[in-house]
């Protein structure tokens, strides 16, 4: 029996509001469970448009994509919040509200999207960061920590749903050789749940070994096809950095 | 080309003036919803109430006790020469009340609260955080909108008629101890004048400015593009078409009252 792809992407040409034209278009792409996927492209590439595309926040203008099952040709509030829940982001820039503190940017979606009223959100967040041993940044502002730990807050933000696919848009950005390592265990672990997939986007060549199936290369002005299809734009990591 | 430069302006100006309707509509809807079916957000509106009317407190108590001060002094030194000093509790309940009081009140807000939140939106913008918001699926107009729409209103309205009572009391004050003028009196003069017109009079007119403040306020808020310069030329245009909307209003309304 073949699974329903995550995501699928057929020739899709997104458009975002107000521009004069598509700038991304003729995205081919489907990814399945548990196959863990490697995105890289320089600054420019299109990567964050990818990711927000993919996030339904710049609209699909021509093609077909697919989320969950879901078409995301103009997806009505309940499509988008429930594909919205299904996929766990760290984005790029933004990572964490800059006005609200480590714990209520952690408890922000378990307050706004769940709908478990029983479910009491400041203990369970108090209760994830302290087995993050981050109990002493609970009431610190996103400023007043580093980027290692706010980009490890906003992945523990991801994961709250325990989400069927988690998207990183260049997770690697600003994080010191200890940021990676702890990455790459948060990696492992995830792996070890078996429920999450990752795709990951990075502009930098850094790949953890036997986490991702599949590497893929982004470039500007052309078609960014999946590779297991087309065999172009087919990049092949060194196993060690 | 001059007149199409101008149609192209006016046209210009109803697009705006409709984007603010539709920012002040959708927020009532939202609010319905909100107070309906997602309770979670009700703090965030009392938060954006606290922060908004509280603080504003301290600057208006100075400010409305050295206006009525300032305005009875006039009319005590004034009136008494022009042989109508009867009229003196009516020229403060108009002016007060109906006029000063809910423009100097709304000034105060523009000056602290529109500022205020079209940095911060803008700085949202820029720094990618309303985008996360938003693909995190949380509804941006009931985490940041409607709450800053209905604190600004709530607000604006409250503070204009404590605003009314400091410049009634600094009013007081100044005809007790400077123009010895007699309290009873006074009282009396002021108890015959005021009718149900003058309480609705500045309830109306601070609603309309809290609206037009928050809308204004969260429209350039999120004109922001990427550039961090956005920012402060947003806010300007905030300030600005902030005042320029409140004056006009409340011309409108004045006008209103003189035919109705």
């Amino acid at each position: 029996m073949t699974q329903e792809p995550l995501l699928d992407l057929d020739n899709a040409t997104f458009l975002p509001v107000g521009s004069d034209g598509p700038q991304l278009s003729s995205v081919t792409f489907a990814i399945s469970k548990g196959d863990h996927t490697y995105i890289l492209g320089k600054a420019g590439s299109g990567k964050s448009l990818l990711v927000k595309s993919i996030m339904g926040l710049i609209p699909l203008a021509t093609g077909r994509y697919m989320a969950f099952g879901r078409s995301m040709k103009d997806p009505d509030n309940l499509i988008l919040h429930y594909i919205r829940k299904k996929i766990g982001l760290l984005p790029e820039n933004g990572v964490l509200i800059n006005s609200l503190t480590i714990r209520e940017n952690l408890v922000f979606p378990l307050k706004y999207l769940n709908q478990n009223k029983n479910e009491r959100p400041y203990e369970r967040i108090d209760l994830i960061l302290a087995e993050h041993q981050m109990e002493k940044i609970a009431d610190l502002y996103p400023y007043q920590i580093g980027v290692n730990a706010q980009k490890s807050i906003g992945l523990l933000r991801a994961m709250l749903f325990s989400p069927a696919l988690l998207i990183l848009d260049d997770p690697y950005e600003g994080l010191d050789q200890d940021g990676i390592r702890l990455f790459h265990q948060y990696f492992q672990d995830i792996l070890q749940n078996q429920h999450t997939t990752i795709l990951l986007f990075s502009r930098k060549p850094i790949q953890p070994t036997g986490i991702f199936k599949r590497s893929l290369l982004m470039e500007r002005d052309k078609t960014f096809r999946d590779a297991e299809n087309e065999k172009t734009n087919f990049l092949v990591f060194p196993e060690k950095i | 080309m001059d007149s199409l430069f101008h149609r192209l302006n006016f046209f210009r100006i109803f697009f705006y003036l409709r984007d603010l309707f539709q920012i002040i509509l959708t927020s009532f809807y939202d609010l319905g919803t909100i107070l309906l079916k997602r309770r979670s957000y009700i703090p965030l509106l009392l938060q954006q109430i606290l922060s908004i009317g509280f603080d504003a407190i301290p600057i208006l108590t100075i400010v409305g006790l050295l206006l009525g001060m300032g305005t009875v002094a006039e009319a005590g030194l004034e009136l008494p020469k022009l042989g109508i000093q009867n009229l003196v509790g009516t020229i403060i309940i108009h002016i007060i009340l109906r006029i000063v009081g809910p423009f100097a009140t709304a000034m105060v807000v523009i000056a602290r609260s529109a500022s205020a939140i079209s940095v911060d939106i803008g700085n949202m913008r820029v720094s990618g955080e309303l985008d996360t918001i938003e693909m995190l699926g949380v509804n941006l107009s009931f985490f940041l909108i409607t709450p800053r729409i209905f604190g600004v209103l709530i607000s604006t309205m409250a503070l204009t008629f404590y605003f009314a009572i400091c410049s009634f009391t600094g009013g007081f004050l100044m005809g007790l101890f400077g123009l010895s003028m007699p309290m009873v009196s006074l009282i009396e003069s002021l108890k015959t004048s005021l009718t149900l017109t003058d309480l609705l009079v500045p309830l109306m007119d601070s609603a309309a400015f809290g609206l037009i403040i928050a809308a204004v306020s969260v429209y350039h808020g999120l004109s922001v593009g990427q550039s961090p310069n956005d920012v402060p030329r947003e806010t300007n245009k905030a300030l600005v078409n902030a005042i320029v909307l409140c004056t006009l209003v409340l011309t409108i309304i004045q006008i209103f009252l003189i035919f109705a």
